[in-house]
């Protein structure tokens, strides 16, 4: 990137729309409190979509869901903030968290079993938030809910719109929450794993649906996936994520890619299977981050500035051994 | 323990999801083997059936038609308590899964109890732990029940519970989508190191064509409720036949 492009992105610094700044969340395990997250920070513009992609168990769903004010009882944020257009979601006591939630900022969950209510039909889940603040009918609300399936690819959606969750596959099931997500037209969406139970055409076509609000609403996106190729593809730029940390962070995703700076980073691009080329035994990790419980309390050490609008955390020495160590898994 | 050969003959499923419904067929006629010591891949569609067609295999699904025969002996809609370990299933969604209320390890040592597995408490506490670092799973997420995990560690969890009760079968339903790719290479090499050592055989669902050409040695296409196309792993990501392969080979994305 350019000195005046680097610029160019400093001064669209009013253009932020979710403004994650050093988040702490911590977990009450056994009376004690252990820290789930640290100092989390990033920056989602409008009309831009960020991955955050990282180890299993790092925090990426924590962080969506704090920034959504969604933590379950046993985490709570610590210290830090999270703001979209600028005011502040945590501080102002839920209110204006319950305001903009199904307005402003949607979400889309790892699970859908998490999201969706097993006893209501999908249609209804689907356009219940909008229906009701449009003060729509029955028919109504129906027929957009039937609308909405159809964009997101639900093949006869007049049969499965009357049906149950548990009537659908994964990736109905998926899409489902998808089409509830955008019903109301957000400006930011949180996307946790949203294609994981999708095949690759209708994951094409729901990447297309992203792409297009976007273009026409200028949404903003927070991408978690552990599919490396569906990031290059969709996002713009990008955050790495180990140990509840962002170890490394870059606004042009394609040059971290082509040459990340953090182990951590280049061991995970070394395991992605190919869909060209050899195929050879992949390496994994030696080990896995270990638990909650398990890890140092201390603050990690602060990103450094490796490049313009990029950064990455200091290795230590035993980081640097793990990660390159690699290997068998 | 070792694998042994599947031969599902003819399934069809048909769902009614309303009354007066002629139904809606979401298997029709689907035939496949799974070798002795094979993977086999079961790629396609979202709907087409593959979830449908692994809860027959392991019998929870009681109403179809067609057959299944495993070791050449053909299975009862119902099944006994040998053939239920015998063929076991890691679910596509881990969270439905699992049991909220329990542990991983009351999870796994009720199982264990159930199919007289272990001997005393304290060696089933040992091939827990085992079955915790197979899956790469830390130790210390044994005595943590699911909503305390992370999606990548329930999912991991639901891998070592089918593993649990040495099964010669596994049908894998998406088992890997929700680990890291460092993980899932570990999964990866797990899966081929069983089918490899002790002839273990997998039915691999999956929608990441990367992964599955990576581990599997033949792989299914399914379209629709029926399969289009059935052939080694090599020869459908080299020379796919049929028109929906095609179009789910171009679909696939892949790092720049
Ligand atoms: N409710 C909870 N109480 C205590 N600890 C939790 C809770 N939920 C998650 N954790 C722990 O916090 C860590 C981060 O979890 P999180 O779900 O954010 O991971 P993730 O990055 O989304 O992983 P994955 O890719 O596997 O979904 C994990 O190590 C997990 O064990
Ligand atoms: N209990 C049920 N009642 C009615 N219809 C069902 C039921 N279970 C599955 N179906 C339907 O059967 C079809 C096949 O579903 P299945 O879950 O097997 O698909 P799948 O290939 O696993 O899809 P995905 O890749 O999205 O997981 C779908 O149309 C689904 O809606
Ligand atoms: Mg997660
Ligand atoms: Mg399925």
């Amino acid at each position: 990137m350019s000195e005046a492009s680097a610029r160019g992105v400093a001064q669209a610094g009013n253009d932020a729309l979710l403004e994650i700044d050093r988040l702490c969340v911590s977990a009450r395990i056994e009376g004690r409190d252990w820290q789930a997250l640290d100092n989390v920070s990033l920056t989602v513009r409008r009309g831009e979509a960020r991955g955050l992609v990282g180890e299993s168990g790092s925090g990426k769903s924590i962080t969506l869901r704090a920034a959504m004010g969604l933590l379950p009882q046993t985490l709570s944020v610590s210290s830090g903030g999270v703001r979209f257009k600028g005011s502040d979601l945590l501080t102002d006591g839920g209110k204006s968290l319950a305001a903009i939630r199904g307005t402003g900022i949607s979400m889309v969950f790892q699970e859908p079993a998490v999201a969706l209510n097993p006893v209501l039909r999908v249609g209804r889940q689907i356009v219940d938030s909008v229906a009701w603040r449009r003060g729509w009918g029955r028919k109504q609300a129906r027929e957009f809910a039937v609308e909405l399936m159809t964009q997101v690819g639900i093949r006869d959606p007049q049969r499965w719109v009357d049906a149950y969750p548990h009537q659908l596959s994964g990736g109905m099931r998926q899409r489902v929450m998808i089409a509830a997500a955008i019903a109301c037209e957000p400006e930011m969406i949180f996307c946790d794993e949203p294609t994981t139970a999708l095949d690759v055409t209708v994951q094409a076509q729901i990447l297309k649906l992203f792409k297009k609000l976007q273009d026409d609403l200028h949404a903003g996106f927070l991408y978690v996936t552990h599919d490396l190729s569906v990031v290059a593809e969709f996002c713009s730029t990008l955050s790495v994520m180990y140990a509840g940390r962002i170890v490394e962070q870059a606004d042009d995703l394609k040059a971290m890619i082509a040459a990340p700076v953090h182990p951590y980073t280049r061991a995970l691009l070394a395991s992605v299977p190919r869909i060209k080329g050899p195929t050879k035994r992949l390496k994994g990790l030696s080990s896995s981050a270990p638990p909650l419980t398990e890890r140092s309390q201390e603050p990690g050490p602060s990103l450094a500035e490796v490049g313009p609008g990029w950064q990455a955390a200091p290795a230590s020495k035993e980081e640097i051994e793990l990660f390159s160590a690699g290997g068998e898994a | 323990m070792s694998g042994s050969e599947l031969v599902a003959e003819k399934i069809s499923v048909t769902f009614a999801t309303r009354r007066h419904d002629p139904g809606h067929r979401a298997l029709t006629d689907v035939s496949l083997r799974v070798g002795k010591g094979e993977i086999v891949g079961l790629v396609g569609e979202s709907g087409s059936g593959k979830s449908t067609l692994g809860r027959v295999i392991v019998g929870l699904q009681e109403s179809y038609t067609g057959s299944v025969r495993f070791d050449g002996e053909t299975l009862a809609h119902r099944r006994t308590i040998a053939q239920r370990r015998a063929i076991q299933m890691v679910f596509q969604d881990p969270y439905a899964s699992l049991d909220p209320q329990m542990t991983v390890w009351q999870m796994l040592e009720e199982l264990l109890v159930v199919h007289r597995i272990g001997g005393t408490r304290e060696a089933r506490r040992e091939r827990c732990g085992e079955l915790m670092r197979l899956v790469h799973m830390p130790a210390g997420l044994l005595d943590v029940r699911p909503a305390g995990m992370s999606g990548g560690q329930r999912q991991r969890v639901a891998i070592a519970r089918a593993l649990a009760v040495d099964p010669r079968l596994v049908v894998a339903d998406e088992a890997t989508s929700a680990l890291d790719v460092s993980v899932q290479a570990g999964i990866i090499n797990l899966f081929a190191d069983l089918r490899d050592k002790i002839g273990l055989s997998i039915l691999f669902i999956s929608h990441n064509l990367a992964v599955v050409r990576s581990l599997c040695d033949r792989v299914a296409v399914i379209c629709q409720g029926e399969i289009v196309e059935v052939a080694a792993t090599q020869a459908i990501f080299d020379a796919p036949q049929h028109d929906y392969t095609r179009q789910l080979l171009a679909a696939a994305p892949d790092l720049p």
